[in-house]
């Protein structure tokens, strides 16, 4: 390895980790471009690009998105949301405490932006429809779509990524992410209660206009909807069940996203072009250059630098994980963030004692609640974001980082305190 | 070759572009047009408002984002929206690249444009000045005006 050859990773990593975040190139042409220039100077060749590249996580990602792709077309989100509303009554905080569930609930199972791109046009559609203002519900939807893909090992990139190059397995996420997801929900809503209970139940209330959206409407065809449910239903089976089968999630879920295009006669081309290929593309990408980082022994340093740092100590190290994982990923993209802390990990795994597992899920809460911070935090509060500023209410970066950057400050010591009761 | 010149209709029918979306709405139905050109203080032509850009200002943003919106057909968004924007000026959504045709443009020119723009009618415009309308009707009926 030359010191030319480290000096172009080096560039390559800051220059597309920069274009990244501050959203100069898209993201996947940064990546690629980055990875075609680490390949071009034979950093690392191309069987090791191959071999950097996990597949896994974006065979996992890919399957995900085909069946989703179908799920959405049989109208049960927009049902399970608007049987939701129903039952509020129109009061505009059950309004908030309902959408946010389910925004949990359907993010733990679907990736984040698409969660957002459900829920939050009907949130509008709502708010709309009683006269309220819709800003309390769109942020706290945002920071229950991350909390909520915290809790599953496909409910965040971040979380696929780590399922896909560790052993642990789907239920564990469960195990472990979900108790603390639980309680970090409910005391943010709690929170929430005390800054706009007051402020959201003072308008008129038309509990009437509720009872006008018909969610009977959203479901037209019974026999599509039941066999797309279950699929969708035997897919998560069979990731639950993956330890007795040991088939990989990945192709799991491409099977199943396969299977349910056939059973369901989906256009083959149509279907195919929904997939979003940019951020499989960016995740192909990204692997190279975390494989370049870890060719010129940037990876090894990093982990050498935190076990001394943290004097070997597992609980330490784990706490230091969750820490810089929130605070770097509430400015910095998690992906490409979780992509470096990954071979980090792997790297210090051999050279702890004891039970390493914590620092996974150091990785994985703190990389998916840190991007709760702020709105570029994340992918789904872009979106969500951007899709407010194209209405009457704009929800701006400061609005959100006033009442969203405590409340992740808040769910990382619950974390902390968490692992330190628990591991 | 026969020309735009020859077989546009020369009303000319036009708002100001200070005017209202109801103003707007009220020309198309006094006349009956899909689409009215708008001028200037002092009558240059700055583009057009069709049918569609009033009802795509009169959809909610949220709607064009709802997958399935047959949920929401029993409430009056889309009603209640276009009331608030009634009053709204034209110059909001006037459209600058709408397709125009000139008066010594040929017919088969004007009909291709008319086909591939699926517009309705195509202003007629020399340098600024607006001097009359081409319409799917005009050109259909062209045959008809020999048969007699």
């Amino acid at each position: 390895m030359s010191d030319f050859q480290v000096g172009v990773v080096l560039v390559v990593f800051v220059v597309t980790f920069a274009a990244i975040s501050l959203e100069k190139v898209n993201n996947a042409i940064a990546a690629m471009v980055g990875a075609f220039i680490i390949l071009s100077f034979r950093v690392v060749s191309q069987e090791e690009a191959l071999h950097y590249v996990d597949f896994d996580t974006i065979g996992l990602l890919f399957g995900m998105m085909l069946i989703v792709t179908v799920m959405r077309k049989t109208g049960l989100f927009e049902y399970i949301a608007i049987r939701g509303i129903k039952l509020t009554n129109g009061n505009p905080w059950r309004i908030l405490v309902i959408l946010s569930l389910i925004t949990a609930v359907l993010s733990a199972f679907l990736d984040n932006v698409t969660t957002v791109l459900i829920i939050v046009p009907l949130t509008y559609a709502v708010t709309d429809s009683l006269n309220i203002d819709p800003i309390p519900i769109l942020i706290s939807e945002i920071l229950f779509s991350n909390i909520g893909g915290a809790a599953t090992l496909i409910g965040d990139p971040p979380n696929i990524m780590i399922g896909g190059s560790s052993h642990l397995e789907f239920i564990d996420f469960i195990n472990n992410n979900l108790p603390i997801v639980v309680v970090i929900g409910a005391v943010t809503l709690l929170i929430l209660r005390f800054i706009y209970y007051k402020k959201m139940i003072a308008g008129n209330l038309e509990p009437a206009d509720i009872m006008s959206f018909d969610e009977h409407r959203a479901i037209q065809d019974k026999s599509f909807f039941v066999e797309t449910l279950t699929v969708f239903l035997i897919v998560i089976a069979g990731f639950v069940a993956h330890p007795l089968h040991q088939v990989s999630l990945a192709t799991i879920a491409i099977g199943g996203g396969f299977v349910l295009m056939l059973v369901t006669r989906q256009d083959t081309e149509e279907t195919l072009s929904r997939i979003e290929w940019p951020p499989l593309f960016f995740f192909m990408g990204l692997f190279v250059i975390v494989g370049g980082l870890e060719k010129i022994g940037v990876i090894k340093y990093l982990a050498k630098n935190i076990i001394v740092l943290t004097d070997g100590d597992i609980d330490l190290t784990a706490q230091f994980i969750l820490w810089l994982s929130a605070l770097s990923t509430t400015v910095i993209n998690s992906i490409p963030y979780t992509a470096t802390l990954i071979s980090v990990i792997h790297d210090m795994v051999p050279q702890l004692e004891g039970n390493t597992e914590v620092l996974w899920w150091a990785l994985s809460l703190g990389a998916c609640l840190g991007g709760n911070g702020t709105i570029v935090g994340a992918a789904a509060n872009i979106i969500a974001a951007g899709f407010s500023q194209k209405t009457a209410y704009p929800l701006t970066f400061m609005k959100y980082l006033k009442i969203a950057l405590p409340l992740m400050l808040v769910s990382i010591v619950l974390v902390s305190v968490y692992f330190l009761i628990r591991y | 070759m026969k020309l735009v010149r020859e077989y546009m209709t020369k009303d000319i029918v036009a708002v100001c572009n200070s005017s209202t979306v109801k103003r707007v709405i009220e020309v198309m139905v006094l006349h009956r047009l899909c689409a009215v050109p708008v001028v200037n203080k002092i009558g240059e032509y700055i583009g057009c408002i069709s049918e569609s850009d009033i009802l795509n200002e009169a959809m909610p943003t949220y709607m064009k984002s709802i997958a399935n919106t047959s949920v929401l057909a029993n409430i009056d968004l889309v009603t209640n929206h276009l009331g608030q924007i009634i009053n709204n000026p034209a110059s909001d959504f006037i459209d600058k690249e709408y397709p125009i045709v000139k008066p010594d443009d040929t017919l088969s020119y004007a009909a291709d444009l008319l086909f591939r723009s699926k517009r309705t009618m195509l202003p007629v415009v020399t340098g600024n000045e607006l001097i009359g309308f081409f319409s799917r009707l005009d050109f259909l009926s062209i045959p008809l005006v020999k048969d007699d």
